[in-house]
């Protein structure tokens, strides 16, 4: 008998690590002050992908999204990713 | 000597590297294109300059998934010369060819001048026609030049005398006006350990003429054929 897919949806966060410089972060940050915007402390930049991913089970969706996301979507130098995942069938 | 120029999708200095081996320095360029997998018998790899897949993603983030990339990693790895500039240089990186990564310049601006860079090491591949201490006229083109590494490795890398090229003043003297990018160290041009695989964000291949205004970008390609001459004399 075919195993039945599941469908499901994930988001996934790319962010600089902590000791890495982020200029763009950087120069966000201080035009928001420039533009009168008080009480800005930090901007960090960083990437979303969203993908749809058919898997048997939820683990082996996330265990595919983790290879995925470490290997290609981040750079492990200089970046840490965060996943979210949802069934959607 | 034969000079492999690896051709991705998105490649812009692969004429200018492959001229820079055939018409001044009279020796033997051949295209090799990113889905081929065998490296044609080459004695050097050269990754060019561009922007491999749009820089999509990250820069040469897929040019390390290439069909030719495997066999590149194996060359290096039993010993084989590889040349990195600009965008090749940011590939090595993504492929692990060599430590840390780019991120995007200090000032954010995508930066095409003529920089001056010291050699601090006259014992390479890469620059044994290069006096150690001299100061070498060279153009950079890029946005993401900023060399980063943990302070772990950055600690190993000048323990271990990688770094082939800094960016200086025109006297030499490591600065940090002089650092166009916000590289750690001023690091311009890095090697690995044993020193086969060099990645350097300036273009030689761009400084080999007198009509280019600048010929100091040859002293890399002598020194890569005078190590490759004495080499083959010995065999």
């Amino acid at each position: 008998m075919e195993k039945t897919m599941l469908i499901f949806k994930a988001k996934i966060t790319v962010k600089k690590k902590p000791s890495v410089a982020d200029p763009e972060g950087k120069t966000i940050s201080e035009a928001l002050s420039r533009l009168g915007y008080n009480g800005i402390i930090s901007v960090r930049s960083g990437k979303v992908f969203h993908l749809e991913i058919e898997a048997e089970s939820e683990d082996s969706a996330r265990e595919k999204i983790a290879k995925i996301s470490g290997d290609i979507l981040s750079n492990p130098v200089i970046e840490n990713y965060e996943m979210e995942i949802e069934r959607i069938s | 000597m034969r000079v492999g120029v690896v051709v991705f999708p998105g490649s812009n200095c692969d004429r200018d590297s492959a001229w820079a081996v055939e018409g001044v320095l009279g020796e033997e360029a051949v295209f090799l294109w990113h889905k081929d997998t065998h490296l044609d018998d080459v004695d050097m790899i050269f990754l060019p300059g561009g922007f491999s897949y749009g820089d999509y993603l990250r820069t040469g983030a897929f040019a390390r998934f290439s069909p030719i990339m495997p066999a590149v990693i194996d060359f290096a790895n039993s010993g084989g010369l590889v040349l990195g500039v600009c965008n090749g240089f940011q590939v090595l990186l993504e492929c692990g060819l060599l430590p840390g990564a780019m991120i995007p310049n200090k000032h954010l601006r995508f930066i095409c001048r003529e920089i001056t860079i010291r050699c601090e090491r006259d014992d390479t591949p890469f620059s044994n026609e290069i006096r150690k201490g001299e100061v070498l006229r060279v153009p950079i083109a890029h946005f993401e030049g900023n060399y980063f590494a943990d302070k772990l490795t950055i600690d190993e890398i000048e323990a271990n005398n990688q770094v082939l090229f800094r960016y200086c003043d025109s006297k030499g003297e490591i600065t940090a006006e002089s650092n166009p990018n916000g590289s750690s160290n001023n690091i311009a041009g890095l090697m690995n350990r044993r020193g086969n695989v060099l990645g350097m964000m300036p273009h030689p291949e761009r400084a080999c003429e007198k009509v280019l205004g600048s010929t100091d970008g040859l002293g890399v390609f002598r020194s890569v054929l005078s190590f490759y001459e004495k080499k083959v004399a010995v065999v």
